[in-house]
């Protein structure tokens, strides 16, 4: 171990003991450091980080934004709030829930919503958040539970509905440089229930590191959409790390647009516990300059009767560098598992760097299960095919470029969600000269 | 309208086609029937401008126009068109927008003002209803996801939409069963009229029992061997290439 890891190490578990007195969830955030120092900050070859180009971080002097919630701007709130959820938003301030800016009036009866505190004062649910937190392998989940304060809790009534999607609004407002937040979210979707949550990750200033932590549970026979944008501007830090449980029969699908950054890692763990759970995960980013985006996902089918779907698309320009490290893994029993892995990458320079790394880990012997990878440039087939109806090859180009992102995005069943992230992320093509259609 | 002259090309230094001479006028149907690998195909290539083909001797004039300058976009705004034998996929292209820029850039060739996304709605439910198509080929992505048949549809319904001088029709019964076909050579037939013409490109007589060319041309290794009309499909149907092959 290196003296650079020893020295971030010390200092974040130091910060922590000042930190500790003050924590309104004490033993979670114990046991987080117990697990912190006993995974150990990542060096160059760990597992989990082979792709992450984590130096940078790892030097950098953070700010942890501990103590009580800063006013937050309501006009910047608004601007990221989509028609559609401004009476069913929930909105984090670096990290903190901002019980004025955020409206579920809209949801009465459906949904609650309360802060982490609350939700944990109960001993079981402590008892779970703790439990969660002594198996957790990330270690920067860890760091999150080491200093979060002013989460939410968010729980979907069972047979509840609602027709309106929850979006939940992660802000951060900059201010000072190196500022690091830890956004905790937790919801738990009741039997039968169905929901469209959109989480919106956006931001200003620049420095700032975002490590959130979102835990989904989704009930016997519940349904929950995610829709993902992270939209942190680009020399921002940005991890997640998303949870999710699926009981029997239980749907989880994701769509997740990232427009990376200085440092932008998504790490999804999935668990499908229950017989007939099901889970898509489709993921877009497009990258520029020196930016960098990472899925990390594990997908584990715990139960017979079991699917999964994994679809990454990058598109890296510059000297970007991304990665998608994903295994499905069939647990002992769980027979008649499906399960797909698909990671397509278009390089628009020579030197940007795509990684792929599909696994499977298969303990069952009646399972379907396949993966695949592709790294190539635009298709000249399709070029043509749109030449000979008559568009320019400038336009035709332009349109696969943007449609290539948009074959995930377009996924997002809230249209203006799924409007924003594609200006999030094909305004870089504008500015790599590719004229949008 | 079309006038190929004494045409040899091929790919990657192989000639393929070896001296074709063909002329189209408008409101004709022709075929050109032949057995696999003898460069019905090439011909479609060539004249839609495909750049893995090349053009070593000889000429195709189309409305007076040297065929053989024209760029594969400036061919398309001009009015020729090929449905493919084999359509490519494009996931994340909606068909209908796809078919709107299509049309606007045509439109724009010939001088006239672009139709916004709600006029086009209607111009496409037209085609589409003319073409008894159904509502998916409207919100799905170009071709992705498609059965052999529904590609063929979706080509038939650029056709319609784009309304060429000159269609060419490479294969565009290979890969389908009956039913596919009836309705395919129907739309084609609902297409075809005085003012333009069609070229179609098969290696079964099937589909020209449907369109009824009205003449029909025997392409064997490079070179049409035999012309006539109608009555010569008939005769394939009969006899087969084998005669040809021989000879």
């Amino acid at each position: 171990m290196t003296t650079a890891i020893r020295d971030a190490e010390s200092k974040l578990l130091e910060l922590h003991g000042k930190f500790r007195a003050a924590s309104s969830l004490l033993p979670l955030a114990e046991a987080a450091a117990l697990r912190f120092a006993a995974l150990r900050y990542p060096g160059k070859k760990h597992e989990m980080f082979t792709f992450a180009r984590l130096n940078e971080l790892r030097d950098t002097a953070f700010d942890y934004r501990t103590g009580p919630p800063k006013a937050a701007d309501a006009g910047l709130a608004r601007k990221h709030i989509y028609a559609g959820c401004d009476k069913s938003v929930i909105v984090m301030v670096d990290g903190k829930y901002d019980a004025g800016l955020s409206d579920v009036s809209g949801m009465t009866g459906q949904v609650s919503v309360v802060p982490l505190e609350q939700y944990a004062s109960g001993e079981a649910n402590m008892r779970r958040l703790v439990a969660d937190i002594e198996t957790e392998t990330d270690v920067f989940a860890c760091l999150n539970s080491m200093f979060s304060g002013g989460g939410v809790a968010v729980e979907i009534k069972k047979g509840a509905r609602p027709v309106a999607p929850l979006q939940i609004l992660h802000l951060s407002t900059g201010g000072a440089p190196n500022i690091a937040t830890s956004p905790r979210v937790v919801m738990d979707a009741g039997a039968d229930s169905s929901v469209q949550l959109i989480i919106r990750f956006a931001g200003i200033g620049e420095g700032y590191f975002v490590n959130s932590v979102c835990d989904l549970r989704i009930g016997e026979g519940a349904a929950v959409h995610l829709s993902q944008v992270q939209g942190d501007p680009a020399r921002a830090w940005h991890f997640s790390k998303t949870r999710v449980f699926v009981a029997k029969d239980g749907r989880f699908d994701a769509v997740s647009a990232s427009t990376g950054g200085r440092l932008a890692r998504h790490h999804w763990e999935c668990r499908l516990q229950g017989e007939g759970a099901a889970l898509t995960l489709r993921a877009a980013s497009i990258l520029e300059g020196t930016e960098q985006a990472h899925h990390y996902t594990r997908v584990h089918h715990e139960k017979p009767n079991t699917t999964s779907y994994e679809l990454y698309k990058n598109m890296l320009n510059g000297s970007s560098v991304s990665s998608v490290d994903t295994t499905v893994t069939v647990h002992p029993g769980a027979q008649l598992a499906v399960s797909e892995q698909l990671i397509n990458n278009l390089m628009l320079s020579e030197t940007a760097k795509a990684n792929t790394k599909p696994n499977l880990t298969i303990f069952a012997d009646d399972v379907k299960c396949k993966h695949g990878a592709t790294v190539g440039r635009i298709d000249e087939a399709q070029v043509f095919y749109l030449m000979s109806r008559g568009l320019s090859e400038k336009l035709a180009k332009a349109l696969l470029t943007t449609s290539f992102a948009k074959s995930v995005l377009n996924a997002m069943p809230h249209k203006p969600a799924a409007e924003d992230a594609g200006k999030l992320l094909l305004k870089k093509l504008e500015a790599l000269g590719i004229e949008l259609a | 309208m079309l006038e190929i002259k004494d045409l040899h090309a091929g790919l990657e230094g192989m000639e393929i086609l070896k001296g074709i001479s063909l002329t189209l006028n408008k409101g004709e149907i022709h075929s050109i029937m032949g057995p696999n690998g003898h460069g019905k195909s090439t011909l479609s290539k060539i004249l839609i401008g495909h750049p893995g083909f090349s053009v070593t001797s000889g000429s195709i004039a189309y409305n007076g126009k040297n065929l053989l300058d024209l760029s594969p976009e400036q061919r398309a705004l001009e009015g020729i068109f090929l449905a493919y034998q084999y359509p490519v996929e494009i996931p994340g292209v909606n068909n209908a927008e796809f078919l709107r820029m299509a049309y606007n850039a045509k439109l724009k060739h010939q001088g006239k003002e672009l139709v916004d996304p709600l006029d086009f709605e209607d111009i496409l439910s037209a085609k589409m209803a003319l073409l008894g198509m159904d509502e998916k080929y409207r919100e799905r992505s170009v071709n992705e996801g498609f059965s052999g048949g529904e590609k063929k549809k979706n080509e038939i319904l650029q056709m319609a939409v784009l309304e060429p001088q000159l269609a060419v029709l490479d294969e565009i019964d290979s890969g389908l069963d009956i039913d596919a076909l009836k309705i395919v050579a129907e739309g084609v037939n609902k297409l075809a009229n005085t003012g333009n013409a069609v070229l179609a490109i098969t290696h079964y007589p099937r589909l020209l029992q449907y369109i009824k060319p009205q003449h029909v041309h025997v392409l064997i290794r490079g070179k049409i061997v035999r012309s006539g009309g109608y009555d010569l499909a008939d005769e394939l149907e009969r006899t087969g290439y084998d005669r040809y092959l021989q000879s």
